[in-house]
C-alpha cells in the first residue's frame, strides 16, 4: 500500500517579487493499494488550480511551502528515476512526438526500469505487451502514434503509465476533446484501475462523471481546496452554486438520477 | 511517415529490422567510398600500391625511397582527408540529431540555427590573431566555446517551456548567423593587411577538407568521441523530451541536467568539426530526416544511424567535390548546400502547414 499525501502544500509562481500564490494550504491524501485503490476527481471552475496541484502530486513541480510526502518519505528527495517507477502522469492534451509507433511510445513508460544504454529485455517487452492489452490497445501496437484518434491516443498514454508499475496515476483532464462513447470507456478504465489498486487522481470538468465514478472528490477554487470527500457529500447544491455559479436541477446525491445546470446571475450567487 | 505505418500492419518490428540494413550498409558503403576516396586523384595509383603502403605504416616498416611520393600523396594526403570526410560528416549529422530533438524542432540543424557560425567565429577569432600557431588546441577549443555561446544565445531568445517553436527558431538563428558573420567579415577585413592570412582565413570558411593533414584528424578526434558517447547515454532522454519537459520529468528525466549534457555535445560536435572544416551546411538538417524515414524517431538508434550516415554522405560528397570538375575542385560547402538547400526548402513547406507565424 502507498500513500501520497499532501501537508499544507502550495506553490507560488512568477518573477522575484511578483509573485503569485497558484495553489495554497491544501491536505489531501491519494492512497493505493490491494483493497485500498481509490479514484479521486479533482474539480473546480478554470483557473481554480487543478493542473497546479496535479503537476505538485505528481510531482513534477515542487511545492513552495508545505510538505508533498510518499510513505512518509519527502516526495522531492527521490531520484527522479525512482519517482517516475512510483507515480506516472499524463499532462492535459499530451501531444507525442509524431515518429513515434505506440509500442515505442509505451516502452518510454519502461526506462525508469532500464540501464542507460541497456536495450528493452524480454521483460519489458511483457510489460509493454501487458499494458496495451489492459487498456484494449494491443492492436494499435505498430500504428504510428500521429494517427491515432483522440480516445486511442488516451488509451496509449495510459498504457504507458501501466509499463511504468507505478501505483499512482495522476491524469491532466483525460477525457478533454473525447466523444461521449469514449469518456465513458476511459473513465471505466481508470474506475477499474482504481479498483484493482491503484491510486487515480485525475481533474475533470463533468460534475457528472465525477459523481458517477470518484470514490472521492476534491472541490478547489480560487488555489484552495474547498473540501474533498465522497462526491454526495462535496458536490451540494450550495457549494456548487458558490463555486461555480450554476444551479443544479437534479439530485447530485443519487449518482444515477439526471443533472442539468442553469446559470445563475452573478447577483443572485449565495455569499462565498 | 504515414507510409511506413500503413505498410507495417501491426507488432513493434519496424524500426528494429531495419536497423541491421542501416548500419550494416552504411559500414559497407563507407568501406567502398573510403576506398575510392584512395585511390581518386590526379595521380593514378593502383589499388594494389595503395594497399601495399597502407599495410607499411600498419607493420611499422619503412616505406622503400622509390614510394616516398606515392607515400606521400596516400599517407599524407588521401588517407587523413578520407577520415576527416567521415568525422566531419558523423559530428554534423549526430549534432543535427541532437539539435532536432533538443529543440523538437524538425529544422534545428548546426547550420541553421548559428551554431556554425558561432564556431566559426571562434576560430576566426583564433586564427586572424595568431592564437592558433600556439598550439593546434587553440582552434577547437574557441570553435566549441563560440559554438556553445551560440546555442546558448538561441535557447534564451527563442524557446519557451523548453520548446522552440519553428518559425522564432529560424528567426533567431538567421539574426544571430547575421551578426556572427558580420564579425567574421570584420575580423578578416582586419587582417586583409597581411594579405595570405586572410585568405587563408576566408578560404576556410568556406568549408572543405582540402589540404588537411593529420593535425586536423586530431583535432576532431576528441570532441566526436566524446560527442558520440555523451548522445548515447542521454538517447532515452531526448525520446522522452520530445513530448515536453513535463511528461520527460514524470518518466524519470533529470530536465536540466539532461538538456545541459546534450547542449554541451552538441557544442562539442559542431565546434570540433566546424575547426577543421569551416562551414560545411545542411549535413546536420537532413541526414537524422532520412535516417528517420527508415528507422523511426528512437533516438537510440536514430542517434549512431545518423553519425554514420553522416559520415558516408559527406564522404560521397567530397568524392565529388574532388572529382567532378577535375582537375579543378569543387568546395565541399558547396556540394552539400546544393543537396541541402532544396530539401530545407521542401521540409519549410511540408511544415508551413502547422507552423503558426
Amino acid at each position: 500500500m502507498t500513500t501520497l499525501s499532501l501537508h499544507g502544500a502550495g506553490i507560488a509562481r512568477g518573477d522575484r517579487g511578483r509573485s503569485r500564490w497558484l495553489v495554497r494550504g491544501v491536505d489531501l491524501e491519494l492512497r493505493s493499494g490491494a483493497d485500498a485503490g481509490e479514484l479521486v476527481a479533482l474539480v473546480g471552475p478554470n483557473g481554480a488550480g487543478k493542473t497546479t496541484l496535479l503537476r505538485l502530486m505528481a510531482g513534477v513541480w515542487a511545492p513552495s511551502e508545505g510538505a508533498m510526502r510518499l510513505d512518509g518519505a519527502d516526495l522531492h528527495t527521490l531520484p527522479r528515476r525512482r519517482l517516475a517507477r512510483r507515480i506516472a502522469y499524463v499532462p492535459q492534451s499530451s501531444t507525442p512526438a509524431l515518429d513515434f509507433t505506440v509500442s515505442e511510445l509505451v516502452a518510454m513508460g519502461r526506462y525508469a526500469h532500464q540501464g542507460w544504454l541497456g536495450a528493452p529485455a524480454p521483460r519489458d517487452h511483457e510489460r509493454v505487451r501487458a499494458a496495451l492489452e489492459r487498456c484494449d490497445a494491443a492492436h494499435l501496437a505498430g500504428r504510428s502514434a500521429a494517427h491515432l484518434s483522440g480516445g486511442e491516443l488516451q488509451r496509449v498514454l495510459i498504457a504507458r503509465c501501466l509499463a511504468t508499475e507505478a501505483e499512482i496515476l495522476v491524469l491532466d483532464e483525460p477525457t478533454a476533446n473525447l466523444d461521449v462513447a469514449h469518456v465513458l470507456e476511459i473513465m471505466e478504465l481508470l474506475a477499474e484501475l482504481a479498483g484493482a489498486g491503484r491510486g487515480v487522481v485525475l481533474a475533470l470538468h463533468d460534475l457528472a462523471l465525477a459523481r458517477r465514478f470518484a470514490d472521492r472528490v476534491a472541490l478547489l477554487a480560487g488555489g484552495r481546496l474547498v473540501a474533498a470527500g465522497p462526491a454526495g457529500d462535496v458536490l451540494s447544491a450550495e457549494r456548487v452554486e458558490q463555486v461555480f455559479g450554476v444551479r443544479v436541477v437534479g439530485d447530485l446525491r443519487d449518482a444515477t438520477a439526471p443533472l442539468r445546470f442553469e446559470a445563475v446571475s452573478r447577483e443572485d450567487r449565495p455569499p462565498c | 511517415m504515414a507510409l511506413t505505418a500503413e505498410l507495417v500492419p501491426s507488432g513493434s518490428g519496424r524500426p528494429r529490422s531495419r536497423a541491421p540494413l542501416v548500419f550494416a550498409g552504411g559500414a559497407l558503403l563507407l568501406l567502398g567510398l573510403g576506398a575510392a576516396s584512395l585511390l581518386a586523384g590526379a595521380a593514378e595509383l593502383a589499388p594494389a600500391q595503395v594497399l601495399r603502403i597502407l599495410l607499411w605504416h600498419v607493420r611499422g616498416v619503412d616505406v622503400p625511397e622509390s614510394e616516398h611520393v606515392a607515400d606521400v600523396i596516400v599517407w599524407s594526403l588521401r588517407l587523413p582527408r578520407t577520415l576527416l570526410g567521415a568525422m566531419v560528416g558523423a559530428a554534423l549529422a549526430l549534432s543535427g540529431a541532437l539539435l532536432q530533438g533538443l529543440f523538437r524542432n524538425p529544422l534545428a540543424s548546426p547550420s541553421i540555427i548559428g551554431a556554425s557560425e558561432g564556431a566559426a567565429f571562434g576560430a576566426v577569432l583564433a586564427l586572424s590573431f595568431g592564437l592558433a600557431e600556439r598550439s593546434v588546441v587553440v582552434v577547437p577549443t574557441l570553435a566549441i566555446l563560440g559554438a556553445f555561446g551560440a546555442l546558448l544565445a538561441v535557447v534564451r531568445v527563442a524557446t519557451r517551456d523548453g520548446h522552440a517553436p519553428v518559425a522564432t527558431l529560424l528567426l533567431a538563428g538567421v539574426a544571430l548567423s547575421a551578426l556572427l558573420s558580420a564579425l567574421n567579415t570584420w575580423l578578416i577585413a582586419r587582417a586583409w593587411e597581411e594579405h595570405e592570412a586572410a585568405r587563408r582565413i576566408a578560404y576556410w570558411l568556406m568549408g572543405g577538407i582540402a589540404d588537411r593533414g593529420w593535425v586536423h584528424v586530431g583535432m576532431l578526434l576528441p570532441g566526436l568521441v566524446a560527442g558520440l558517447l555523451v548522445a548515447q547515454v542521454h538517447a532515452k532522454d531526448l525520446d522522452r523530451l520530445l513530448e515536453g519537459e513535463e511528461t520527460a520529468a514524470a518518466l524519470g528525466v533529470e530536465v536540466e541536467r539532461a538538456k545541459a549534457w546534450l547542449l554541451g555535445a552538441a557544442a562539442l560536435l559542431v565546434g570540433s568539426a566546424v575547426a577543421v572544416s569551416g562551414v560545411v551546411g545542411f549535413v546536420g538538417l537532413i541526414v537524422p530526416h532520412l535516417v528517420r524515414l527508415v528507422l523511426g524517431a528512437g533516438h537510440r538508434l536514430l542517434l549512431p544511424a545518423s553519425a554514420l550516415t553522416g559520415a558516408w554522405l559527406v564522404l560521397a560528397s567530397d568524392l565529388f567535390a574532388r572529382t567532378a570538375v577535375a582537375p579543378r575542385e569543387l568546395h565541399l560547402g558547396v556540394v552539400t548546400s546544393f543537396l541541402g538547400a532544396p530539401f530545407f526548402l521542401y521540409l519549410l513547406r511540408r511544415h508551413r502547414a502547422e507552423t503558426v507565424l
